[in-house]
């Protein structure tokens, strides 16, 4: 009797531990290397200007190829990622791009059904109690960052593909208007890399 | 030739610089129907018939209000509310009832000292307050005689307060709206008596502004908001090329757009009309047009630099100033214990007025009316009478209020192309330009390169000092009377007069052409001359080993220029220690009739200049509203901030490179520290302008704290070009 | 003539309910001006970079010059012009008192900014100001004066005992 419940309790705590980290639960066998080698694809899109912008080190969002501080503005993150007071990030940003260059870029909002919608925009940073910062992040230091549910707003495996595939502020970076460059790869082929990491096990780069 | 000959009759002459067709070219005919003295009537804006003038800057209607005009446009600088109240005060009027109304253009309205109707050059209250006092007090005399008749009274017993003539003895009284048709008939004294500076009871304090309230509310009406019945909106395009011309547009690419009327070619452009602003912007979107040409499309900010380089090192410069033996020739070098040589340089600028460029105008086969936030309406007047042939007295100007002018507004380019738009398609319209559009086809404050050398005594003293001067013309759109082929009296200014104690001082200029429109902008020619002058005299003090607060004192004997620069010193503590890292500057000078000093205490690091405290003292004669002129050298302050640090205009392939504030940096307010301004009062003989003197010391100070500060010596603008940048103050 | 598809939108506009037919790209800030007459709320750059054009959107201080109609639907929106109609709002006392514009193009901009910065945060520090206030622009360079006024707002907004 003991021995089966000391061996249930260590089956009931490997498979705890393995439900509480992103990595995706598979029957397949975990393949490190094609895990690492998934995740250095994503993340030449992860430190890509259109996503560091808005994950930054510091409290105030950049801009631009060169991720500088907005031009004059002082701007803040805030204890939400909305922006504060008079210079919220909504204040500027709306629901989509402008025509023209030099414009606030944009994106809808979704509702809680998943369908967006384009009356109220969706532009803000991660929250002040998780960053979520990419700028000058390692390849080893992001990978495990984006695994740890205490970093990354507790997202699991599912969730996180769900946010690179759906998010309209990811989507958007293929959609940047004019003046932006956009990630190097196809949004399709980075959602295929951050799967393709996660499936493998999601080993992170040393 | 006397200044009022000229002034009616000049052409603007193909031979100036390119980039700016629709400046030129027109003859500006006489002007010869306009000799009255009350104000012409405006036929749109006409004042109640039985509103009675008693000369051209007061009205007074029966129920006893009181209209006082206004001749110059207010821009923020206070004159539509200071001007009126000289008038007022010498009248004795109530100003709490006081009407303000814009004048129309007549001779009447002129700045007496060149006779000519125009608001800039800071000369507004220094050209009018005297003939302001005297028409106020002509006409209070007018009305005390008309009622010392009525009561068969001594005029002597008569005197005038609140809107009323008053009888001293009795105390009866009578209002003006009373006496107002007896007092038209009086004929006016040459030399009426003016009101004691002691017994003035509006000047010299501190009056709300007139259209304050309306600017807190939303009402007040800019050139921007004026709206005409039938009125249609045009957005323009002009050849990006500095210069160019349209080659061809395709009007039907946009003629079935929703809301579009027309599309109509203006002066180096082509406009699309439609009945609203937003549809005329969207439809030119998507214009086919195509441009060419402009002799400019190779300049660039290189070429330019180039350009000026090579003029500062040639020939044939035209001394201007030639003072003392010891620069007689123009190589000085043997004559003193010591030379010393610097080169400073300026930065070409945007005017970058809050409202951008536009105009409203409604031209018919004969007349033709405008209204809009112009700063010469004169020209305007005179210009469009030449283009379209009407008489002048065809030709109505009325003025908005303006959001910011700095210079901009004195030229007609966005006037000619509104009356042109409405003349093409018989309606009112209102142009707009897009701040993309205003920025680069601003005419720019040009860039200036000085060389000044001083001849020096054994103790660093400067015996001699002798300014050469690279610079295109400012005044050449504005006034052309005033400019030559080789000389522009507004670049020289600062130059030609000084009140530092030189024995020798030789001023050669070199007007140059350059491919790029260039024009008055705040400050003129005083901004970048008092750079490089009072860098160069902190540089030389030293190199005399002096504080540059001793050093400038010892060579100034004027009385208000000491008095200036003590008090400074005085505010500023410049005596007393600076806190370890901070380090401080200054800067006197005398422009625009006005002594003004600042000093400047700030600290470096790593290229970040972060300033602690600003201080300046200014003598403007008599301050006639002190908080006006505070809040007018503060403001001026600031726009130094973004002159010294930021703001740069550049050129590529012949266009100007910067379209918005994103790229055309300006001063902000979390880099603004306190700013303290005192008031030095001297005499209503010696009043100098403000509205643009707060910059002129405010930049050689910032250069000169930052050289003591770092022991780095800047000596061309904007300093972002050498890495130092403003650090955030709050 | 290409006609652009009209769109009707109902929205609170200083208090009262408001209906315009009008192109759905038409940002807020032409809207306003051009099809209801309100030209307190100006146009300075087109790009959310001056300020000029600040209105309060469910109080937020958003740029009308990029806020397109259909973010404006069913909503309260306040302008310069709804700030009071009698002058009693205290950033509009304050600006009285201090004397603050020049020109006057861009105090809209620079009141509604304040008026959401002290409906949100009623007693800033000086770098709470200089923050929210660091996207309005002055070529008159008032910042002096709406940096004081600011301050004598908020106290104004104590003594008064109400936060908008």
């Amino acid at each position: 009797m003991r021995t089966t419940i000391s061996i249930g309790a260590c089956l009931l705590a490997i498979s705890a531990a393995l439900y509480a980290t992103v990595r995706r639960v598979s029957s397949e066998p975990n393949d490190d290397a094609a895990a690492r080698a998934a995740f250095m694809v994503a993340y030449q899109v992860f430190m890509h200007p259109r996503c560091v912008n808005c994950h930054p080190a510091g409290d105030s969002p950049l801009r631009g190829e060169d991720s500088q501080p907005h031009t004059g503005l002082r701007l803040r993150r805030g204890p939400d990622g909305q922006g504060v007071f008079t210079l919220k990030c909504t204040n500027c940003h709306q629901s989509q791009n402008h025509v023209g260059p030099h414009m606030p870029p944009g994106a809808p909002n979704v509702l809680a059904g998943g369908a967006l919608d384009s009356t109220t925009p969706r532009w803000h940073l991660p929250s002040a109690k998780t960053p979520m910062i990419f700028q000058g992040r390692s390849a080893a230091q992001l990978c495990r960052q984006l695994e740890d549910p205490s970093q990354n707003g507790g997202l699991t495996a599912e969730h996180l593909i769900h946010h690179v595939s759906t998010d309209p502020l990811v989507l958007w970076a293929w959609n940047p208007g004019e003046g932006r460059t956009r990630p190097p790869l196809r949004h399709d082929e980075f959602v295929a890399s951050v799967k393709a990491w996660l499936d493998n096990g999601g080993a992170c780069p040393k | 030739m006397s200044s009022e000959r000229v002034a009616r009759r000049f052409f603007l002459t193909a031979s100036l610089a390119a980039g700016g067709g629709l400046l030129l070219g027109y003859s500006i005919g006489s002007d010869s129907g306009l000799n009255k003295v009350f104000a012409a009537a405006n036929p749109e804006n006409a004042p109640s018939v039985t509103d009675i003038p008693l000369n051209a800057w007061v009205r007074i209607a029966p129920n006893d209000e009181v209209t006082l005009i206004s001749s110059q446009s207010e821009m923020g600088q206070g004159v539509m509310t200071t001007l009126p109240a000289v008038l007022a005060e010498e009248l004795g009027a109530d100003w709490s009832r006081v009407k303000i109304e814009f004048s129309t253009v007549a001779p009447a309205y002129r700045n007496p000292r060149i006779n000519w109707q125009f608001t800039g050059n800071s000369e507004s209250t220094t050209g009018f307050f005297e003939l302001l006092r005297s028409m106020g007090a002509s006409a209070r005399e007018m009305l005390i005689a008309a009622a010392a008749k009525r009561w068969s009274v001594p005029a002597g017993e008569l005197y005038a307060d609140s809107g009323r003539i008053i009888h001293r003895p009795t105390k009866r009284f009578l209002k003006f709206g009373d006496l107002a048709e007896d007092a038209a008939r009086i004929t006016p004294s040459q030399n009426p008596g003016l009101k004691a500076q002691s017994d003035w009871k509006l000047l010299g304090k501190s009056l709300p502004r007139v259209e304050l309230k309306s600017k807190l509310n939303g009402t007040a009406i800019f050139g921007l908001d004026f709206i005409v019945p039938g009125m249609v909106y045009a957005a323009v395009m002009q050849s990006p090329v500095h210069g160019g011309d349209v080659s061809s547009f395709d009007k039907n690419s946009v003629i079935n757009l929703s809301g579009v009327i027309d599309v109509v070619p203006v002066p180096n452009g082509v406009a699309v009309v439609a009945n609203q602003y937003w549809q005329a912007r969207q439809a030119l979107r998507s214009l086919k047009v195509s441009f060419a040409g402009g002799a400019s499309s190779e300049i660039s900010s290189e070429s330019l630099d180039k350009q000026y380089r090579a003029a500062l090192a040639g020939d044939s410069w035209k001394t201007v100033k030639s003072e003392g033996d010891a620069l007689r020739e123009a190589d000085i070098r043997g004559k003193f214990s010591d030379l010393y040589s610097q080169q400073y340089e300026s930065q070409f600028m945007a005017h970058a007025t809050m409202e951008p460029m536009n105009c409203t105008a409604h031209v018919t086969d004969d007349s033709c009316i405008v209204w809009g936030p112009l700063q010469g309406p004169e020209l305007a007047k005179l210009t469009l009478s030449g283009m379209f042939k009407l008489p002048p007295e065809r030709v109505t100007i009325n003025r908005t209020l303006l959001g910011g002018g700095f210079g901009r507004r004195l030229l007609v380019d966005f006037v000619v192309q509104a009356a042109v738009i409405s003349k093409a398609v018989g309606k009112p319209v209102k142009v707009i330009w897009s701040r993309e559009e205003d920025m680069q086809h601003d005419v720019y404050r040009p860039a200036t390169l000085h060389r000044i050398t001083a001849g020096l005594d054994k103790a660093g003293k400067p015996l001699a000092i002798a300014h050469q001067l690279v610079s295109p013309s400012v005044l050449q759109y504005v006034y052309p009377p005033a400019v030559t082929d080789d000389n522009d009296p507004t670049c020289l200014e600062g130059l030609m007069e000084t009140h530092y104690e030189l024995p020798s001082q030789r001023v050669d200029f070199k007007l140059l052409k350059v491919g790029v429109p260039t024009s008055v902008l705040r400050t003129t020619g005083y901004g970048p001359n008092i750079f490089a002058v009072e860098s160069f005299i902190d540089e030389l003090a030293g190199k005399a080993k002096q504080d540059p607060y001793e050093f400038r004192r010892s060579l100034l004997k004027d009385e208000r220029s000491l008095k200036v620069l003590e008090a400074l010193a005085d505010k500023s503590d410049w005596k007393r220690k600076p806190g370890k890292g901070v380090a401080r500057g200054l800067a006197y000078t005398e422009a625009f009739r006005t002594h003004i000093a600042h000093a400047v205490e700030l600290s470096v690091n790593n290229n970040l200049v972060k300033i602690h405290r600003i201080t300046c003292v200014i003598d403007c004669g008599i301050a006639l509203d002190p908080e006006i002129t505070r809040n007018s050298i503060e403001g001026g302050t600031v726009w130094g901030l973004g002159v010294a640090f930021k703001s740069n205009i550049t050129f590529k392939n012949g266009r100007t490179v910067e379209s918005n504030f994103h790229d055309y940096q300006i001063a902000q307010m979390d880099e603004t520290p306190p700013i303290e301004v005192h008031i030095v009062n001297s005499s209503t003989k010696g009043l100098g302008g403000t509205g643009e003197v707060g910059p002129v010391t405010l930049v050689p100070a910032v250069a000169n704290a930052i050289f003591a500060a770092t022991g780095k010596r800047y000596r061309s603008l904007p300093l972002s070009r050498h890495g130092l940048r403003l650090a955030a103050v709050g | 003539m290409t006609e652009v598809e009209m769109r009707t939108v109902t929205f609170i506009l200083n208090g009262k309910s408001t209906t315009v037919k009008v192109d759905p790209e038409k940002p807020l800030l032409w809207v306003l001006r051009e099809d209801l007459g309100l030209t307190g709320t100006k146009y300075g750059c087109g790009m959310a970079i001056c300020g000029c054009c600040t209105v309060h959107l469910e109080g937020d201080a958003v740029r009308s010059c990029v806020t397109p109609m259909s973010r404006v639907e069913g909503k309260r929106v306040t302008t310069i012009e709804g700030l009071s109609h009698d002058f009693s709002h205290p950033v509009q006392r304050a600006w009285m008192e201090l004397q603050v514009p020049q020109c006057g193009y861009c105090q809209p901009g620079q009141m509604m900014s304040a008026a959401c910065l002290l409906a949100q945060n009623p007693k800033p520090a000086d770098t709470d100001i200089a923050e929210a206030m660091s996207g309005n622009l002055c070529r008159c360079g008032t910042y002096q004066r709406v940096r004081k006024a600011i301050h004598l707002a908020a106290s104004l907004l104590i003594e008064r005992g109400v936060a908008e």
